[in-house]
């Protein structure tokens, strides 16, 4: 990213500093170069269909005055899910494109989504508090309505229990909205009013009504009605012009459980035939035929070709086409048997037997034909779509075959016959699905076969890409979207290493190696030299050089061999690795350059791997090249490696602690080199399942990076090596990767370490800082011993925190190097800074029940920053406390962000009060900088003077509070290599942008009047209460950036330059120079110019020389 | 009488003891006159170290006088460092040291002819006064200096030589 002073106005650029704030602004000619993008939905929904992704054919008649992009793409048809993210998403089916996105807010949960011809309505919230309609080609919201308070709704598991949207009459004009299990109402499809309402009368205490069937007779509304064992069917007729009850009465029925029961309709025009609800009763189908006058008698579900067993059903499955009059049943040894709308009655026209076979024609009668061996298959994910012709009905099994290691897609097409049983194709097709990467299908959705396009199947996975396979004639991989990145939970940046040159090095003398042998081998490495000549000359005349703002090399990835090689780093070190663990248990490695994935790995489960698990990261650490081990030299070019703390919940309720030790630029398992066996090379295994080591069996407490303390300043007789530390729950301290050097550095610094941690006391959680002492039943002298811990914290200080205070969070400063010890004045008086370095600043929240009883008086959300050594608090602030209204009192009451970079603290918070004077509600953001002693010149060495001397808390703290306009979700200072340059606060805001913050708008000492001559020489600005919006601040571009979790930031090669990537629901990266590139060339330098004179000038001392001389020896003829 | 009498400059000239050439014979009168002559002489000579003293004054003070002229060009170069003011405050900077390593050879001029004309102790005095009004003009220097700011003078100047060891206590969060 460039920003820069007008070229023109370079010249006054000491004026325009004086006066105004630079004229810096995001280039429009970078966006794309410097910066990406990737706008991601989040996992689908795939628990229940009315969140699952589903293909939807736009409709015709509408498409005709559509102008967007779906229409521009000539696709028809696109796939609606409702993500975990909490973001309902319109995909392209022919390039998995976004076609657009609605965020919803995260009190505001999806509980589902309704499409109908061209619109698309969802209701979400508590009770399914807020009815939206969208136009679903283009997003656009066409009504937004609160059907009842947030608050009032009731909370259902699943959220999508008592809600409903039915659409009526010809096209979408009349909407029936069923919300919070017992209100219907009919909404105006222009203006949002309820035309009628209609409320059960007994508030869903003994009926919670899960489901509305329009027919323009009779809007059906079903429900579940509690009984003594089990649940009771109860349908309700509606008059849909009235909202007045036709007739309402329990059916009877007994089911048990959601997936019994579904209401099966055609919209067939041509023959009307009536909706029926299908349950399953004691593993018995039976059917209700749906009239207005709900007259008729439950009946058991027939068969069509006579079955020879009655099987016991347990699910009902609606693969889709439940509104075309089909379902599946499912048995419980997996059998399925499709139902099917027929004449005034359900029957069953299909039967599939669980495995499949697939050379036999498969028909009712195969289901003898049972394979012996059942775990050939996994189960089958059942999808439907709607065939060709009318009436025709393509059903999909999808399994994972583990006799040929892949995955298998079935289809079979069932034609009406009329009369007799449906004719059945089969065909069975091989989905050459990458289960080592994506993990298993969680679910799998059928588009509807239009004439002209090919079937294609869309696949969820357990990690959470979303991909769209064609079907015809083979199975191929049209697109894939790797959702999971929207659910990053840990990211680092690992500085790639430099290219590197042979092992041995280029000029070096090889054992063994001939005279002949090393001619030709340096013949060898000069085959390249014309090509590096060549460059040479154009690039010295053309002065094309890499430029901040030059786009990044592409990197061929083309096979696998070369993959480390070329990956490497660039000119400048914007090119590095983001390394990114997801709560779906898979790690990426991202290219900072472009966004691209350059390897993921899944997370392995381990011996939990049968029992089933979830792998969740807890801390992410960047280990250096080669001070892992440290003793072996062949180990000296290793790649930076990561190791990624992780817990395993498995589902017997065992947690445990693993280590993932991964090579960053390849994504290969790192912890096998870790023994020290150089017979054990790095692997090659760079896919697939990574398994990691389970280091703690139980939950950690903690992990912290044991980092040596700078080369410099250490005793360099000492081999020092990073290390993790991780704490047990009984504190017991475990290191991980154990060798004698890391072990060495934890013995030579173990005195001298202290930390803080949560604790929960019966007085609330509190903040209490350990130390490390020798463990009781260890050794010290472990330079064997694996298994025993030689080391266990212990408790040195606790933090006094008011009673009614809860500790909300911990985060620790942001480390870097400090270019600077103080902050020299106008006036050449220096404020030294307060460099202490173990801070951390710790986030208080009333305690809720406090919250609730106190009514609010007096609480604060506390904000300290806490020496962690000792526990004496440096800094403090009581901010004040948002008062939500009923259930959300106290739920979010402190939602303060902090961020503490050397000695600039800078937090930010809601501000509710504006009642007195001179004051407004609004966001604010406080900057304070914290300087050693009491004022000008006074200096207490704080950067290397103990916690316990007496002048540690001796500090003198600047602040100053700023009005700004958007709420903040996320913020970092930026950070480059050397600390130099000036840190600019990167924020994200809740307007979807990113933005970057002038660390000098932020300098807690703008004075409150005009600057003097020496505030100006400081660059001083007069203060300004607001922080206004100025687009110019904007690193997004037009992006939308939304929901940022958090920022993280990483010094470029060049001082100037920070990277910035921006991570949450989409990802973001952008370069920054917050002081501007004062290192590099500016892109306007003329080389051309430069070369030419100076060529020029040679050319004429060339022609002069001999004239000159010719000259004085003249001259001297005539002395 | 008074007037010019260049005999007398010839009194300490090396060619005096020369025989006078043939035909030119030292006059009588000359002789006669002599013992007047010499009074004239040393009265002449004095007068004359008296001149030369108060030239050597003259020069002692000369940099005192040119203080108040360059005050007025360092006003007029303003404070901004610029190529005007830093070629002035260049000069001021160094002419005093320029004079001071030069004064012994610029003070041989006014020197007493019964001395050392290039001694140190020479018109020790005026030398005194001499190297005080130059370091007149040096510090005049040095204040435009320190009012343009390229005096170290404040704590900042030194900031980045400072340095820190480690701290004894190390934060693992």
């Amino acid at each position: 990213m460039r920003w820069s002073l007008n070229h023109l106005g370079r010249a006054c650029a000491a004026l325009l500093l004086l006066v105004a704030p630079p004229s810096s602004a995001l280039h429009e000619s970078d966006v794309g170069v410097v910066d990406w993008h990737k706008l991601l939905v989040g996992v689908p929904l795939v628990g229940a269909p009315v969140t699952a992704p589903a293909f939807h054919t736009l409709d015709r008649d509408a498409r005709t005055d559509r102008t967007d992009a779906v229409a521009n793409a000539g696709s028809e048809s696109v796939i609606f899910t409702a993500t975990g993210n909490n973001v309902l998403a319109a995909l392209n089916s022919e390039d998995g494109a976004v076609v657009w996105r609605h965020i919803y807010e995260a009190d505001d949960r999806i509980a589902g989504y309704y499409t109908h011809s061209n619109v698309l309505a969802t209701l979400s919230g508590p009770g399914g508090a807020n009815f939206r309609l969208f136009n679903a080609s283009n997003g656009a919201i066409h009504l937004e309505k609160r059907l009842h308070a947030p608050e009032t709704g009731h909370l259902a598991e699943p959220h999508h229990l008592g809600t409903y949207v039915a659409f009526g009459g010809s096209g979408d004009e009349e909407i029936y909205v069923l919300s919070d299990g017992h209100v219907v109402r009919r909404l105006d499809r222009n203006t949002g009013e309820a035309q009628w309402t209609w409320t059960a009368e007994d508030q869903t205490s003994m009926t919670v009504h899960t489901h509305l069937l329009y027919t323009p007779s009779a809007l059906f509304l079903v429900g579940l009605s509690k009984s003594i064992a089990s649940f009771t069917l109860h349908v309700t007729a509606l008059d849909p012009r009235t909202g007045a009850v036709l007739r309402a009465q329990g059916v009877p029925s007994s089911v048990k459980h959601l997936d019994a029961y579904l209401l099966l309709s055609s919209q067939n025009k041509s023959k009307e035939k009536a909706p029926h609800l299908a349950w399953l009763e004691n593993g018995v189908l039976k059917s209700f035929k749906l009239t207005p006058k709900l007259d008729a008698k439950p009946s058991a579900v027939t068969f069509k070709p006579k079955t020879k067993s009655t099987l016991a059903y347990e699910r009902l499955i609606d693969v889709g086409l439940a509104r075309s009059g089909h379902a599946l049943a499912f048995a419980g040894d997996g059998s399925a048997t499709l139902l099917a709308l027929g004449d005034g009655k359900v029957e069953g026209v299909g039967a599939f037997s669980p495995t499949v076979n697939p050379n036999s024609k498969m028909d009712g009668e195969d289901g003898k034909e049972k394979r012996e061996d059942d775990d050939e298959n996994t189960d089958s994910i059942w999808v439907g779509g709607s065939g060709r012709k009318d009436g025709e009905v393509v059903l999909g099994r999808v399994y994972w075959s583990h006799a040929v290691n892949k995955a298998k897609m079935e289809t079979l097409t069932l034609t009406p016959t009329g009369g007799a049983s449906p004719s059945l194709q089969t065909a069975v097709l091989e989905v050459d699905f990458d289960t080592r990467s994506h993990g298993i299908i969680a679910h799998a959705a059928l588009s509807s076969t239009q004439p002209g396009s090919s079937p294609s199947l869309l696949l969820t996975t357990s990690t959470g890409a979303i991909q769209l396979w064609d079907l015809s004639p083979t199975a191929k991989e049209k697109w894939t979207r790797e959702e999971a990145l929207a659910s990053v939970v840990l990211a680092e940046f690992v500085e790639l290493p430099e290219g590197r040159l042979d092992a041995a090095g280029a000029t070096g003398r090889r054992d063994g190696e001939g005279f002949f042998g090393r001619l030709w081998r340096h013949a060898g490495d000069a085959q390249n030299f014309p090509e590096y000549l060549v460059g040479f000359i154009r690039r010295f005349l053309t002065g094309s050089y890499a430029s901040p703002t030059s786009a990044p090399v592409p990197v061929s990835l083309s096979s696998d061999s070369s993959f480390q090689g070329s990956f490497t780093r660039d000119a400048f070190g914007f090119r590095q690795v983001i390394v990114a663990a997801t709560v779906q248990g898979k790690v990426y490695g991202l290219d900072s350059s472009s966004g691209r994935v350059v390897w993921s790995r899944v997370l392995g489960l381990g011996w939990a791997a049968e029992t089933g698990a979830k792998v969740l990261p807890v801390k992410m650490f960047v280990l250096g090249a080669e001070d892992v081990t440290g003793e072996d030299e062949k180990l000296e070019g290793r790649s930076p490696e990561i190791v990624l703390v992780a817990q395993r919940r498995s589902e017997n309720t065992l947690v445990d602690t693993v280590i993932f030790h991964i090579n960053a630029i390849t994504g290969a398992d790192a912890s096998r080199v870790i023994p020290n066996d150089p017979e054990l090379e790095l692997g090659e295994d760079v896919s697939g399942l990574l398994q990691g080591i389970d280091i703690i069996a139980g939950p950690a407490v903690e992990a912290f990076l044991l980092s040596p303390p700078p080369a410099s300043l250490a005793d360099s007789t000492q081999d020092w090596a990073k290390a993790v530390l991780l704490l047990d729950q009984y504190l017991q301290v475990y290191i991980y990767p154990s060798t004698p050097r890391t072990r060495a550095t934890l013995r030579a610094l173990q005195p001298s370490l202290h930390f803080p941690l949560r604790t929960n006391t019966p007085n609330g959680t509190r903040v209490v800082g350990h130390a490390l002492g020798p463990h009781p039943g260890g050794n010290e002298d472990d330079e064997d011993e694996e298994g025993m811990p030689a080391f266990v914290a212990h408790a040195t200080w606790t933090l006094g925190l008011p009673p009614d205070e809860d500790v909300k969070a911990m985060l620790p400063s942001i480390r870097g190097p400090v270019a600077s010890l103080g902050k020299v004045l106008g006036n050449r008086t220096t404020l030294y800074k307060y460099l202490n370095p173990r801070l951390f600043v710790l986030l208080t929240a009333p305690r809720p029940a406090a919250a609730v009883e106190g009514g609010d008086k007096g609480q604060t959300c506390g904000l300290y920053v806490v020496d962690a050594a000792k526990g004496s608090v440096v800094y403090r602030t009581g901010l004040p406390v948002v008062v939500g209204k009923g259930k959300e009192a106290g739920k979010d009451a402190c939602d303060v962000k902090a961020s503490l970079v050397e000695n600039w603290l800078v937090y930010h918070y809601y501000d509710p009060e504006w009642t007195g004077t001179g004051l407004t509600k609004g966001w604010r953001v406080v900057s304070v900088e914290l300087y050693e002693g009491t004022g000008l010149d006074e200096k207490t060495m704080s950067s290397d003077m103990s916690s316990f001397s007496d002048g540690s808390v001796n500090v003198v703290a600047f602040e100053q509070s700023y009005v700004f306009p958007h709420a903040i979700t996320a913020m970092s200072p930026t950070s480059t290599k050397f600390g130099m340059t000036s840190k600019d606060l990167i924020v994200a805001s809740r307007n979807h942008q990113i933005q970057s913050i002038q660390r000098r708008l932020l300098n807690p000492r703008r004075p409150n009047r005009k600057v003097t001559s020496e505030e100006q020489e400081e660059f001083l600005v007069p203060y300004d209460p607001v922080l206004g919006y100025d687009p110019r601040r904007v690193l997004s571009h037009n992006y939308e950036v939304a929901n940022i979790q958090r920022i993280i930031t990483s010094p470029a090669l060049l001082e100037s330059t920070s990277l910035v990537f921006a991570y949450g629901l989409d990802m973001f990266l952008t370069r920054v120079a917050p002081s501007n590139t004062f290192d590099v060339l500016s892109e306007n330098f003329n080389k051309a110019q430069l070369v030419l004179t100076v060529g020029a000038l040679a050319l004429a001392i060339m022609f002069t020389k001999p004239m000159v001389r010719r000259k004085k020896l003249k001259e001297k003829w005539y002395q | 009488m008074a007037g010019l009498d260049y005999a007398t400059l010839e009194s300490s000239s090396k060619w005096r003891s020369l025989p006078p050439p043939p035909g030119f014979s030292k006059s009588s009168s000359s002789s006669s006159k002599t013992p007047a002559k010499s009074s004239a002489s040393v009265s002449a000579s004095d007068s004359y170290n008296q001149l030369k003293e108060k030239r050597a004054w003259e020069h002692a003070i000369a940099p005192a006088k040119a203080l108040p002229m360059q005050a007025f060009m360092l006003y007029m170069s303003g404070g901004g460092v610029q190529i005007f003011s830093m070629g002035i405050v260049f000069m001021l900077l160094l002419t005093p040291f320029k004079n001071i390593a030069g004064m012994n050879e610029a003070f041989a001029q006014f020197a007493p002819s019964t001395s050392q004309p290039r001694a140190l102790t020479t018109l020790a005095l005026q030398k005194l006064v001499f190297i005080v009004c130059n370091l007149l003009t040096l510090g005049v220097g040095l204040w435009k200096c320190r009012s343009m700011g390229l005096l170290p003078m404040g704590s900042g100047d030194w900031l980045a030589f400072e340095t820190r060891g480690v701290a004894p206590e190390i934060s693992l969060f």
